[in-house]
């Protein structure tokens, strides 16, 4: 009975109809995978399709398949060959690609000329959170990957277990509150006690040119300043003096006293065209093509205090945000990716970084130069060029010319430039493969096992004798 | 985009120094010697990151301009240094095509004209806005709709006529030694030395003159600033046998050629299957002609190129065409059957014609690579191996459309003129087809973990690639299972197609995403769209047919 059963569990999985239904399968959800990174990006198409739980069924079943299939032709005749040689390499070429999705390495390294580094970027979000020791040390009681659903917001409560590795004492409790995968950060200011905080002033420009509303806080030494195209705001302590705003077209605003601003409009001469005191909520024409200027709000002593709503997408022109709440013992505190926070709990401080995952490369790479060749008399690159050393080896990386060592290949990914469009960091791919040669070699026993089989001799021909048939029929025809 | 509304407003203020006073009409003009033509045309210039002939440069301006390389009867060399020599006249000429028809009410022009002249255009109320709200769609990089990509179209036109009329586009020297050290931006009329100057003005004196004699002396005003612009740097210009090349290459235009061959080949052959055998043979003499011209096309494109066929998707319908003829080939030297014939040219006329005709979607311009592209042998042949793999999966198509032909009518298998072996062909161009997909796939990973150390990375274009071969190796298992007969795998060759179409046009016109992405444009998705559900109802009418004769 047993044997019944078993044998006809093993011949439903060598069955070809089995291979037909899971291929179908398999194209279907590869087709949904690519729908939906061009709708919600890469990361979530790879987190939701590429590398989800059941693909990895699916493709666990096809190996069974593949195998059983193999088994069930047993004993092999020489006919087999092309047949077996080919299934077998799509088995050694998924089981490549395992061994890389397990223990490869897939990043990137972000370098400004100068600079150097021995830790690769990668895909992957992390939370730490550091103890402060006495000594000015730090002990790490968290390391936790985060894999949270990267197309809905998170707003169930995820209990984190700080441990620390030196002492047995309990340490606060901590958990995520929420987690935005696309946030929006607006700044508001809280009004705090005079000299705890600084004077803010809610700032509306409207043209047809750039059109925005926010939040400046003066920086009581330099001033802060925000640049509209060629025109400036400044927010400064004092009244200017004649000698300011010489460089370009300048709107001033200074704090009279706790209840009135002051205004200074400079020309591109540096003459001073316009000046007076602000009415909060009044649109003043600033004489700069359609400009207008409303202060909103003005308060003398605040901080800035940022608030998260969750999107659906990231505004216009804006970066998108990932942010976090997080609770540590009583303090809650919003992070983005990327960023970091000091929290105070007990008698211990408690620094909380939430950023991508870093893996040490074990030696130090530096980015010597990196230069941007053009096709002659165009602005369309030709050649992508980074200059790197490796313990005082210079090498060349370019498109297509990788360095390949210690096991990692570097490999030119893109760049970031500054306002003006100058390149200013070098973005390099890193990559560390152990499946490598198994992919190759699967590879190759594909290819030679397809053209064995369809070309040297029939596969099939000892076992569906209908088949044998019909395929002779059609020869003949 | 300052720089380029500026530039607008100096089409119409500028005028160069050369230009003259009196008004001629450019379409009238006559010549008694023609000897300067096959001059003009070869006068290398440098445009668009590339070293051209002046027939090309002109016959890409005139696409821009007016969507066709020829206008009013006047060929676009001619036409181009016309708007070089006397732009005032062309401030009143209607040759600026806007075809969106949403961005003409818009910019509040004649609704009944697709074609424009700078003037009424310089009056549009609406431009200015439009493409300062283009700049930001571009800064910000986002993926712009039809419409902007009309104002797209708008804003390159008006740029480039301004780049003609101030000669800024006019790269006709190439920089001296020690200029060259600094830049390899070849110098407009602006850089040029007096004695350039001098040499280059004799041009639009000897094009413009009303008298004769002068007008003859055209040949030999080009000849001798041509020889002068070689002596700044020779060892950067281009040689006479480089440009002639090229300019025979626009001329012969040998893949429209090749269609027409083609068309004629499977005309002969349809007849030589429906009872003219003796067709056969001139069908096969104009199917091998096509074909040698085709070769030749390619042979000159990747002359002038300096690359293989590989960039974009005008060369990808090429080169499959041209596959779908070579498998035909080899298919009808081995299994001799006129369909096998008929197939290849069907597909290839077909293919030929769709790139020949909608340039609005797909460019037929020789331009430089995206510095990705510029790689080794690695890339040449993954995507040459896929695009071969494409040709035989296009001849499984065309076979199968054929196959299902018998039932569309009768519900039956046909017994006549062959009309049984087309499901063992089909089967024979699908395994050819799996063959080099899955060879390509692979080696578009070899590429990739040369490149950049990854093998696989669930790019689009990869993952569509799989997603096609998982199609035909679904057909294929199902056959051999006997789960399929004769018409389910013609059927599913049809079907499976459309995954291949979703890879080749798909990835690129509707997904619009991932690496792959120096081929991307937009267009003609309803095009195909409308294909596939043609195909779609073809096999339903077949599959009904074929059921009701089994009930009676």
């Amino acid at each position: 009975m047993f044997w019944k059963i078993a044998n006809k569990i093993f011949n439903g999985l060598a069955s070809l109809e089995l291979a037909v239904i899971n291929i179908i399968i398999l194209a279907i959800a590869l087709a949904a995978g690519t729908i939906y990174e061009s709708k919600y990006g890469a990361a979530v198409a790879s987190q939701v399709v590429y590398r989800s739980w059941w693909m990895q069924v699916l493709l666990w079943l096809f190996i069974l398949n593949l195998s059983a299939s193999a088994m069930s032709r047993l004993p092999w005749k020489r006919h087999h060959i092309g047949f077996l040689i080919t299934h077998l390499g799509i088995i050694v070429l998924l089981l490549g690609s395992w061994i890389q999705q397990r223990h490869g390495i897939d990043g990137i390294v972000a370098l400004a000329p100068g600079e150097t580094s021995k830790q690769v970027r990668i895909e992957e979000n992390v939370l730490y959170i550091f103890r402060a020791l006495p000594q000015s040390n730090y002990e790490l009681v968290l390391d936790k990957p985060l894999h949270f659903d990267l197309r809905s917001k998170f707003e169930k409560t995820l209990e984190l277990s700080l441990e620390s590795p030196t002492t047995k004492e309990a340490l606060p409790e901590a958990k995520i509150l929420r987690y935005y995968p696309i946030a929006e950060r607006v700044v508001r200011a809280e009004d705090v006690a005079v000299g705890k905080g600084a004077s803010a002033i809610k700032l509306r420009l409207e043209g047809s040119r750039a059109n925005f509303s926010d939040w400046m806080f003066l920086q009581e030494l330099k001033g802060t300043n925000r640049e509209i195209g060629p025109a400036r705001i400044r927010f400064q302590k004092n009244k200017p003096t004649k000698e300011e705003g010489m460089d370009k077209p300048t709107l001033f605003i200074y704090p009279k006293n706790q209840k009135d601003l002051g205004i200074v409009v400079t020309n591109k001469d540096g003459r001073q065209t316009d000046m007076g005191t602000v009415v909060l909520g009044k649109l003043r024409p600033l004489g700069w093509m359609d400009f207008g200027l409303v202060v909103e709000d003005y308060r003398p002593s605040a901080i800035p205090v940022a608030d998260y709503y969750s999107v659906e997408k990231a505004p216009p022109g804006a970066q998108p945000i990932e942010a976090l709440e997080l609770e540590l013992g009583q303090e809650k505190v919003w992070l983005e990716l990327g960023a970091s926070a000091q929290v105070s709990s007990g008698d211990s401080l408690y620094y909380i970084q939430f950023t991508k995952k870093r893996v040490d490369l074990g030696f130090d790479l530096k980015l010597n130069r990196f230069d941007i060749g053009y096709y002659p008399g165009t602005n369309k690159a030709k050649t992508y060029t980074s200059q790197v050393s490796v313990l005082d080896k210079t090498h060349l990386i370019s498109m297509n010319e990788p360095l390949h060592y210690n096991g990692f290949t570097f490999y030119q990914a893109s760049y970031e430039t500054d306002e003006e469009g100058k390149p200013i960091v070098s973005v390099l791919s890193v990559n560390y493969d152990p499946g490598r040669v198994i992919k190759y070699f699967g590879s190759l026993m594909i290819v030679f096992g397809i053209i064995s089989m369809f070309y040297f001799k029939p596969v099939y021909s000892g076992r569906s004798k209908i088949f044998m048939k019909k395929d002779k029929g059609e020869n003949h025809a | 985009m300052h720089k380029l509304i500026w530039g607008f407003l100096a089409v119409t203020f500028m005028i160069p120094i050369w230009a003259f006073a009196n008004q001629p009409d450019p379409f009238m003009r006559t010549w008694s010697k023609t000897d300067w033509v096959s001059e003009i045309k070869a006068l290398p210039i440098q445009s668009a990151g590339r070293l051209k002939p002046f027939d090309t440069f002109s016959r890409e301006a005139f696409d821009l301009f007016v969507g066709k390389e020829k206008f009013r009867g006047k060929e676009s060399y001619e036409l181009v240094l016309s708007i070089l020599f006397e732009p005032q006249v062309w401030q009143e000429i209607q040759f600026i095509q806007i075809s969106h028809q949403e961005l003409r009410k818009d910019l509040a022009l004649d609704q009944t004209r697709q074609l424009y002249s700078p003037k009424e255009l310089m009056h549009a109320p609406r431009m200015m806005p439009l493409f300062q709200e283009l700049d930001a769609k571009q800064r910000a990089e986002e993926k712009l709709d039809p419409y902007f990509q009309a104002v797209l179209r708008l804003a390159n036109q008006m740029a480039f006529l301004q780049q003609l009329v101030s000669g800024g586009a006019i790269r006709v020297i190439p920089p001296n030694p020690s200029q060259a050290m600094e830049s390899d931006t070849w110098l407009s009329f602006s850089q040029f030395t007096d004695e350039q100057k001098l040499r280059f003005a004799l041009l639009p004196a000897g094009f413009t003159s009303d008298k004769q004699e002068t007008r003859e002396k055209l040949a030999e005003y080009i000849t001798k600033f041509k020889d002068l612009a070689r002596q700044n740097n020779p060892n950067l210009y281009p040689s006479d046998f480089d440009m002639k090349l090229e300019v025979h290459f626009n001329a012969l235009r040998p893949f429209r050629v090749a269609w027409i061959l083609a068309l004629v080949a499977s005309i002969f052959i349809g007849f030589s299957i429906y009872g003219r055998p003796s067709f056969y043979k001139f069908g096969m003499a104009f199917f091998l002609v096509s074909f040698f011209i085709q070769t030749y096309g390619f042979f000159l494109r990747c002359w002038i190129a300096g690359r293989p066929p590989v960039s974009n998707m005008y060369e990808s319908i090429i080169f499959v065409a041209f596959g779908s003829m070579l498998f035909g080939l080899i298919f009808e030297l081995i299994y001799k059957k006129k369909l096998i014939a008929l197939a290849s040219l069907i597909f290839a006329v077909i293919s030929l014609i769709i790139s020949d005709n909608v340039g609005s979607v797909m460019d037929d311009g020789i331009h430089p690579l995206e510095s990705v592209l510029r790689s080794n042998m690695w890339l040449t042949v993954h995507v040459l191996t896929i695009t071969l793999g494409y040709a035989a999966f296009a001849l499984s198509l065309v076979y199968g459309n054929m196959g299902l032909i018998p039932y569309l009518f009768t519900g039956k298998e046909s017994k006549h003129m062959g009309f049984r072996d087309l499901a063992f062909f089909s089967y024979r161009a699908v395994q050819v087809g799996v063959i080099l997909l899955a060879a390509g796939t692979i080696l578009g990973g070899v590429w990739a973990d040369y490149s950049w150390g990854r093998f696989w990375g669930w790019d689009p274009k990869e993952t569509w690639a799989l997603i096609a071969l998982l199609g035909y190796l679904a057909l294929i298992h199902a056959r051999f299972r006997g789960l399929v007969g004769h018409f389910g795998f013609l059927a599913g060759c049809v079907v499976a197609f459309m995954g291949v179409l979703m890879a080749w046009y798909g990835v690129n016109f509707v997904l619009g995403q991932g690496k792959h992405s120096y081929g991307f444009s937009t267009g003609g998705v309803s095009y195909v769209a409308t294909y596939c559900s043609l195909q779609l109802l073809v096999i339903a009418w077949a599959i009904y047919q074929k059921k009701k004769s089994a009930k009676s």
